[in-house]
């Protein structure tokens, strides 16, 4: 899941980043209102954190224009702006959810969470594709009650995947939701993670789950025919 | 009750009518008396005159021709009366009045005085009396038509006596009747006078139950009594005005509260999450080396705007302080330089000095070098990258002026007096990024003050920010 982080405290938006990447997000980063609205419209995210107080172009502004140019990505608010009537505008404006500062970490990966999972219309944070088991909150992997150790990237792989469950998934859509700007685009560095993935979670006696559409993209699914 | 506008008016008010009424019921009274007792008097003397004209002196003696009409006096039973006293205080004809016998003993007799009036107040027979001295008429009597020469007469005293109850009646009515009318009007005048007060006070109740409807959270409420006589109008006014600088004070602590709670959230958040992050799992310790500098950093920032806060706030509560002491100016504002010089480099800036090296001022060193070092901090915090900053010292006769300057500057030149105020930035959403926390220049701005110099900028958009600090 690819997550876009505006905020100009440097030592926030840092942790910010670290946090989340390491919860396995692709985390993008933008120190002013300027180039995170620039970011956040040349790629899909699933998650926008958005300061409001920013330099050159404030929060909400930013908010609006995404809105205008109707962008439906998850805005989350961050900002230590605490009152009511506050929350009432950044939400009114077209913000998703609102955290106000200070916070927990582990606050803001849960609601960051719950609006990837709003993102793909999963309610159940446990996704369950015939035997395998993929807890998005625990962030734990298990096929027939067997725990599988992916690395982050694979599991953001994975996670993209399963929120996705019996739909085609073009490779750019791969590319835009679990990789960082700053990523090397290898045209086949998807199918190399594809195949890392599938030699973990495939067993030798059980069906294929992640089945490859040859033109299009790939399908994580129970029964697919093969073309 | 006893304190209020409405008793004091009430009671002041009627104690005066009551005083008037007295005075001119006893004015009325005294003139009404004065002209039924001269009436009296009249009565008296006119029985005197008859009486005095009845007396003759025959050669048999002295004598009251009796006639028709005359006041039958001597029944003993009336309390109207005469006595004829000879010069040697023989009384020649009397009556006794109630039985009373030498009644007239305690009438004053005055030799000289041929006529005159007074009260006989006697425990039982209090009445009005008059005395008159004639000499009675002298008959010759021709009876017998034996001319008969009578001894010459004698001058008598005569004594009439009347009860003068009918006046006294009449008197005693009035002053009832004076009093009862007054005590009515009086009445009656407080009455309205009640009224009216309360009708005048009203004004005044209304501005209280609109003052009580005035809280500290709602200032923004205004004293509105429609229409309010003049006394009133000025106390609205001032009290309006009152609301208003109140509510603006009100507002701008809190305001101040809320911006320093706001500015206090994004470093706290920053630490907070910095450190979540990093105990979130075992790192390596150059990982640790980086986050302990984001922090040492961001507490670093902080402390600066606790300590900014605390010396505005001790500056305004006036238990700032300032020594005097020789101080070297230029040696000053080099040391303050000292923790900007690197970052400075980083940035790629061109310094340029230009120090008066002999300045020296009797000033607070310490204070002076905040001003000081907020003025570096501002300098190469919102100077342009590879920009110049200029700094400079001079002293003459007539002042010590120390001057920086630093090109790119975003503050536009109307907006130079804002710079003063706390927590004002030139761009407005420039704020939480923890560094700056539009302190600085209020805080220098006070300092600078209470060292007994000026503090002035100059600013143009895309030029240059320049701030003079002047010493007279």
């Amino acid at each position: 899941m690819r997550v876009l982080v505006v905020e100009d405290f440097a030592l926030l938006r840092e942790s910010i980043c670290q946090g989340l990447r390491e919860a396995g997000f692709a985390v993008d980063a933008a120190s002013d209102g300027n180039s995170g609205l620039w970011q956040a419209l040349s790629a899909p995210y699933d998650v926008i954190i958005l300061d409001l107080m920013l330099p050159r172009l404030d929060g909400l502004s930013v908010l609006r224009q995404l809105r205008e140019k109707g962008r439906n990505d998850h805005v989350l608010i961050l900002t230590a702006k605490d009152t009511t009537s506050d929350r009432i505008k950044g939400l009114d404006t077209g913000a998703d959810d609102y955290l106000v500062k200070p916070f927990e970490f582990a606050e803001l990966l849960a609601r960051v969470r719950a609006l990837v999972r709003r993102q793909y219309q999963a309610k159940n944070p446990i996704v369950k594709v015939e035997d395998l088991e993929i807890d998005t909150a625990a962030r734990t992997v298990r096929r027939g009650g067997q725990t599988i150790e992916l690395t982050p990237r694979e599991y953001a792989l994975l996670e993209f995947l399963a929120m996705r469950v019996g739909q085609v998934v073009t490779r750019t859509q791969v590319w835009e939701h679990v990789y960082e700007f700053h990523d090397d685009a290898a045209s086949n560095v998807v199918d190399v993670f594809i195949g890392h993935l599938r030699r973990k979670i495939e067993m030798p006696e059980k069906a294929r789950l992640i089945h490859t559409r040859r033109g299009h993209g790939y399908v994580l699914g129970a029964k697919e025919e093969e073309c | 009750m006893l304190n209020s506008i409405r008793f004091r008016l009430l009671a002041g008010t009627i104690l005066g009518t009551l005083v008037v009424y007295v005075a001119s019921a006893a004015v009325l009274y005294g003139a009404i008396r004065q002209s039924l007792l001269s009436e009296f008097d009249g009565g008296l003397l006119t029985k005197a005159n008859v009486l005095s004209g009845l007396t003759e002196q025959t050669d048999r003696g002295l004598r009251i021709e009796p006639e028709v009409g005359q006041p039958t006096y001597g029944d003993g039973r009336s309390d109207e009366g005469f006595v004829l006293l000879a010069e040697d205080g023989r009384a020649l004809a009397k009556s006794e009045p109630l039985g009373r016998r030498a009644w007239w003993k305690s009438v004053p007799l005055r030799a000289d005085d041929r006529r005159y009036f007074g009260f006989l107040s006697e425990p039982d027979l209090r009445a009005r009396y008059v005395v008159t001295r004639y000499t009675p008429r002298r008959i010759d009597s021709d009876r017998d038509e034996r001319p008969v020469v009578s001894p010459p007469a004698k001058p008598v005293t005569l004594i009439v006596l009347g009860n003068p109850h009918e006046m006294n009646e009449k008197l005693q009515n009035l002053l009832a009747l004076l009093i009862g009318s007054f005590a009515l009007a009086t009445l009656v005048s407080a009455g309205i006078l009640a009224l009216v007060i309360r009708g005048g006070l009203r004004p005044l109740g209304a501005l209280a139950g609109e003052l009580q409807g005035i809280g500290g959270d709602d200032l923004q409420k205004r004293v509105e009594v429609g229409r309010p006589p003049s006394e009133i109008q000025p106390v609205v006014e001032r009290l309006n005005e009152l609301l208003e600088r109140l509510d603006a004070s009100f507002s701008r602590e809190r305001a101040f509260t809320a911006d320093v709670a706001h500015e206090m959230r994004t470093p706290l958040a920053g630490l907070t999450t910095a450190l979540e992050v990093s105990a979130l799992r075992p790192r390596e310790a150059a990982e640790y080396q980086q986050t302990i500098q984001g922090c040492l950093a961001a507490s670093r920032s902080m402390r600066s705007m606790v300590e900014n806060l605390l010396t505005l706030a001790r500056a305004d509560a006036r238990q700032l302080n300032a020594g005097r002491k020789n101080v070297d100016l230029s040696g000053l504002m080099q040391r303050a330089w000292e923790p900007f010089a690197a970052r400075a480099a980083g940035r790629n800036l061109q310094v340029v000095w230009s120090l008066d090296e002999n300045a020296g001022m009797q000033t607070d060193a310490g204070l002076l070098s905040m001003v000081v070092t907020n003025l570096f901090d501002n300098a190469v915090s919102y100077i342009d990258d590879g920009g110049k900053l200029q700094i400079e010292l001079h002293k003459n006769d007539a002042a010590t002026v120390m001057r920086i300057a630093n090109s790119g500057s975003e503050i536009a030149a109307e907006d130079t007096a804002k710079v003063f105020e706390r927590f004002w930035r030139a761009d407005l959403s420039r704020t939480g990024s923890g560094q700056h926390f539009g302190l600085g220049l209020a805080l220098c701005q006070r300092i600078t003050t209470l060292l007994g110099g000026e503090i002035s900028v100059q600013s143009q958009r895309g030029g240059v920010f320049e701030v003079t600090l002047r010493f007279v």
